[in-house]
């Protein structure tokens, strides 16, 4: 909409008979005449170009913008409205005065500008904005409404009245309201209209169901916004969660919904539950396909479990079939770990060979025949971990080749092959290497070795798991009073094995064959928590009564007494698990395992949770 | 035993005697004592309060040092008491005759007192029969302190029981019978449509029209409580909703879900505050579609556009000899506690009542944490927020394990308010 044309004298009329907000000094009365000076200046004559007068606006807002950044917001405000009175429709002025105005406390009075750039230009989305926040600003919540209404009535055919509309209320915490006002928007104009943002809206509200089923909908219409959509959804609380996969995987047959299901229990760790909808409802199309499975082979990088890295390596592989052959074979790479990780090491070997990973492959498979080997050793293929460990010897990293050999040394160790453990140790010094040659003495009933392996190794190196058994098991050997012991041996290696009945048969016969002062109580005590960690609950009652009978006041006694309490509550004696943690607690104040048998004690009172 | 009892038995004694004077110690008995200390010493300060709470039980007497090592406990050192403190993992240093005189004097020489602890207060709990999704401090302090109480609820309330008890735990509850507004957020969630069922099904059995007027009926009753010598302590939501339904008699403040008609426009206008313990002048929420009650609450947590961060509270400190019982409520070996949100966070300054007692504060805000007064015969404590060790706390979030917070300083102020009932208390001088 032109300007009405203006005469020179109009122009310097409508100058002095404006309001002005005269806060400052004369100076500023002056500047301000200047202002207005050169800008009647610049109207002289009606074939004065838009240019110079587009140029003066912009040195005007310029001066205004610096006097708000020096805090002069009165003298800002003065810039700006002698904007508006050549250009009442300029967006900047009005944006600049809503800034200065608030902070002045005065934001009533940029409501007549606001209605008046309108009538001028009724379908500026920017300046209905603006009078949205105006009212909602100044608390009036029935202008916000009636502002609203008339954009509608305006633009009927435009989401943006209702986006506004709904932003506006959202912000004062009526997300009701906005939902009420985005509802209207797609009552009118489809539910695509503003899909997304009632999806955003119910996403904020923590209404997650009711968000999945509205981003399901968005997705439907574009396929590109599923990360978006995730990405919001993934933050729903673990309680949440079930319902929203029954919202989505409720409609039958739509791939778009299973897909989403998919994206959301892969980033929430459930990857193993993911992969079959994904599966389900690969798309024909290779491309997007692809897509699919690379976004399911990123968000399962972290995956932990066996379950989800084995779902990983079926991605990865599918994947590496609909990519071009050099992304292929780091595809095929990437999948042989995964398997690997998941202990498919079929898999991961045929991954490898299609990866071209034979004796002549380079460093970039080293990673994953490193998980490889790792996978061989820890499912007993001792021989082939082996053989492979010496083949990739010099192409593995430093750390791996530690690591691996220890793994390898532990597979022999566990099979009963104590000199080929030792062997494959023999290059290493290291603490870690000392941990396992002194398990390995252990196995071998070399209790004098064991303790000068295991002391050298430390309390630190290994995971914690690893290092607290190393120390518990120092501690227990310490306390056996001879250098050699081969039943303890036996029955170490027999627990390793995974043959917890051999070994409590060991270490029976172990007992037996020391005296009360050379630690019998200490191995009746450890025996009888093995039979407990079976749930052998007889056998490890019998063992630790026989422990306690054997010693009831010495170091191992606490521990016994502890087991024993589980053993009886486990067995629903609470009242008697009760007594006898009392008694730990009251006969053996000072022990390590007190603060154990207090919340053990606590936690059967039911005073604290489970 | 009620605080009128309290004044009866010590007030006379205290005739003629100069204030600045320690009164003449409670010799507990010529054996040996325990102390508990409170300070960085103690090695589960929660359960300490249950040691002492049952050796009162036990029909013993003890001794609160107030600000001594962080207000310890002086015990007779009987076998049980030792027993008692071995089994929970209470630190306990033996006193001798020779030690207790050395305390004293340090107690009489600084800002600290010794108030004789004489009986374990009967406490009552009110929350509703079924567990609820979201914990409860309080009771979780009491299970784990092993303290007694007893749950009652809104039948037991109106029927009168309350005058069985000497202390009152109030947390969650709405008392304006709006579910604590929960349909904005857990709308269709099982545990909220049967929470409205029993609240309902109770209403009517009680003969009342609707649950507003039954939270009004059951607040009525805990303000005839407390002005009849109870103490009362309430948490979270409950401090804020209790007071808007004492001073709404008569007012609809609830909104159209809860009983079927809106709320009074008018209602802020309306409110008699002569009839609440410890706000004034409040504005009430009118939007129902606003999770927040009125503008008590500083922190506004459901409230995004008024939300506000969490900080740190600070404890007063007050004289122990002139004003016991605020002394009483503030003992914590931590000055400084960081604060943690509940659906009633905190206390706007400007909406106190000028008689309020404050017993902690942010530095620089507008609000105050922990708030104390007198109605009548009784008094009455209010501490905002949920859970002390779960700042930002979500109805479905596993319940505080509170063997891993045994020194939370937290807890500790709501342990002092249940001791504080057995104290005998000196006349009140804020």
């Amino acid at each position: 909409m032109r300007r009405p044309e203006r005469s020179n004298a109009e122009v310097a009329e409508h100058a002095e008979n404006a309001e002005v907000n005269l806060v400052t000094a004369p100076r500023e009365t002056i500047n301000r005449l200047c202002v207005l000076c050169a800008l009647c200046v610049l109207c002289v004559g009606t074939s004065a170009p838009r240019r110079a007068l587009a140029q003066a606006e912009s040195r005007v807002l310029a001066e205004a913008g610096e006097l708000e950044r020096l805090g002069r917001h009165a003298d800002a405000a003065a810039r700006y409205r002698g904007i508006l009175r050549t250009e009442p429709t300029s967006v900047p002025a009005l944006l600049g005065l809503e800034r200065v105005f608030t902070s002045l406390e005065r934001l009533d009075s940029l409501v007549p500008l606001v209605r008046a750039a309108l009538a001028r230009d009724a379908l500026n989305q920017t300046i209905h904005s603006l009078e949205l926040r105006v009212w909602f600003a100044l608390g009036h919540s029935d202008s916000v409404t009636a502002a609203a209404r008339r954009w509608i009535a305006l633009a009927p055919r435009s989401p943006d009245p209702y986006r506004e509309w709904a932003f506006t209320v959202a912000q004062r915490g009526d997300l009701a309201g906005a939902k009420r006002a985005l509802s209207e928007g797609a009552s009118r104009l489809g539910d695509a209209a503003l899909a997304q943002d009632l999806a955003q809206l119910t996403t904020l509200a923590g209404e997650w169901t009711e968000a999945a089923r509205q981003w399901v909908a968005v997705v439907r219409g574009n396929a590109a916004l599923l990360p978006s959509a995730t990405g919001s959804l993934t933050r729903a609380p673990a309680v949440a969660r079930d319902e929203m996969l029954s919202a989505l995987l409720g409609v039958r047959g739509d791939s778009t919904s299973r897909r989403m299901a998919a994206d959301l229990l892969a980033g929430w760790g459930r990857a193993d539950e993911a992969w079959p909808l994904l599966d389900a409802t690969m798309p024909q199309d290779p491309n997007a396909a692809a897509v699919l499975l690379q976004r399911f082979a990123e968000r399962t990088v972290t995956a932990r479990s066996r379950r989800n890295a084995l779902v990983r390596g079926y991605a990865l592989e599918r994947l590496a079939t609909l990519v071009d052959a050099a992304a292929a074979g780091r595809v095929r790479l990437q999948a042989a770990q995964a398997y690997a990780d998941a202990g498919d090491l079929a898999a991961a070997q045929r991954m490898l060979e299609r990866a071209g990973a034979g004796a002549e492959a380079g460093g970039a498979v080293a990673p994953a025949m490193a998980s490889l080997i790792r996978a061989l050793a820890e499912q007993g293929s001792a021989e082939e971990a082996e053989r492979r460990l010496l083949a990739w010897n010099d192409r593995l990293s430093g750390d791996d080749r530690e690591t691996l050999r220890q793994a390898v040394a532990w597979a022999w160790a566990r099979r009963g092959e104590l000199d080929r453990a030792e062997a494959v140790l023999a290059p290493d010094s290291g603490v870690a290497a000392a941990a396992v040659r002194g398990w390995i003495a252990l196995y071998r009933g070399d209790l004098g070795l064991a303790r000068e392996q295991l002391r050298a190794a430390g309390p630190y190196t290994g995971s914690r798991e690893e290092a607290t058994r190393r120390m518990s098991m120092l501690v227990l050997v310490e306390r056996i009073g001879t250098d050699r012991l081969p039943e303890f041996g036996r029955a170490m290696l027999a627990l390793a094995r995974g043959d917890t009945m051999q070994a409590l048969t060991d270490l029976e016969a172990a007992a037996r064959k020391l005296s009360l002062a050379s630690g019998r109580a200490d191995v009746l005590g450890f025996a009888g928590e093995v039979a407990l960690a079976r749930r052998d609950y007889q056998a490890a009652e019998d063992l630790l009564v026989r422990a306690l009978a054997a010693d009831s006041v010495g170091p191992a006694a606490p521990a016994a007494e502890l087991a024993l309490a589980r053993v009886q509550a486990e067995t629903g004696r609470t009242e008697v698990a009760i007594h006898q943690l009392e008694h730990l607690i009251l006969a053996h104040p000072q022990s390590a395992m007190v603060p154990q048998a207090r919340r053990l004690r606590d936690r059967l009172r039911g005073v604290v949770p489970e | 035993m009620k605080r009128r009892e309290f004044l009866q038995a010590v007030g006379a004694p205290l005739l003629g005697l100069d204030r600045l004077t320690a009164r003449p110690p409670v010799r507990l008995s010529v054996q040996p004592s325990l102390l508990l200390p409170m300070d960085d010493a103690q090695g589960n300060h929660l359960k300490a309060y249950g040691v002492t709470f049952r050796a009162l039980k036990r029909g013993g007497r003890a001794e609160w040092l107030l600000n001594y090592r962080g207000g310890s406990f002086l015990l007779p050192a009987d076998p049980a008491t030792e027993r008692d403190a071995a089994l929970a993992g209470v630190t306990v240093q033996p006193a001798s005759d020779g030690d207790v005189v050395a305390v004293r004097g340090e107690i009489q020489a600084n800002n600290m007192d010794a108030v004789p602890l004489e009986k374990a207060p009967k406490v009552a709990v009110y929350a509703p029969p079924n567990a609820a999704p979201w914990d409860d401090a309080v009771t979780m302090s009491l299970e784990y302190a092993g303290i007694e109480y007893e749950k009652i609820w809104d039948p037991e309330v109106v029927a009168g029981r309350l005058k069985d008890f000497e202390w009152l735990h109030l947390h969650h509850e709405d008392f304006t019978g709006q579910f604590s507004k929960f349909y904005l957020t857990y709308s269709g969630a099982f545990w909220l449509s049967e929470m409205v069922e029993r609240n309902q099904e109770t209403a009517r059995r009680l003969g009342l029209p609707n649950v507003p007027a039954l939270k009004k009926a059951v607040a009525r009753e805990i303000r005839g409580f407390v002005q009849d010598g109870g103490f009362l302590f309430a948490m979270c939501t409950a401090t804020e909703t209790l007071e808007i339904a004492l001073a709404a008699e008569g007012v609809d403040v609830a909104a159209p879900y809860a009983d079927g008609t809106s709320m009074d426009p008018e209602a802020s206008a309306k409110l008699d505050w002569t009839r609440s313990f410890a706000f004034r002048d409040v504005k009430l929420e009118q939007s129902s579609a606003i999770a927040s009650f009125s503008d008590i609450d500083g922190h506004q947590v459901n409230n995004p556009p008024k939300r506000q961060p969490l900080g740190a509270f600070t404890l007063f400190n007050f004289s122990a000899k002139i004003d016991p019982v605020p002394t009483m409520l503030v003992q914590s070996h931590r000055q400084v506690i960081p604060d943690f949100y509940g659906l009633t966070t905190s206390f706007q300054r400007e909406r106190l009542k000028p008689d309020v007692t404050v017993l902690a504060d942010e530095a620089g805000a507008p609000w105050v944490k922990y708030i104390h007064g007198e109605s009548e015969k009784g008094t009455w404590t209010y501490l905002g927020g949920h859970d002390p060790e779960d700042p930002q706390h979500q109805i479905g979030d596993p319940p505080t394990d509170l063997s891993l917070h045994a020194n939370s300083p937290g807890y500790r102020l709501i342990l002092n308010n249940v001791l504080f009932p057995a104290a005998k208390k000196r006349e009140l001088k804020t």
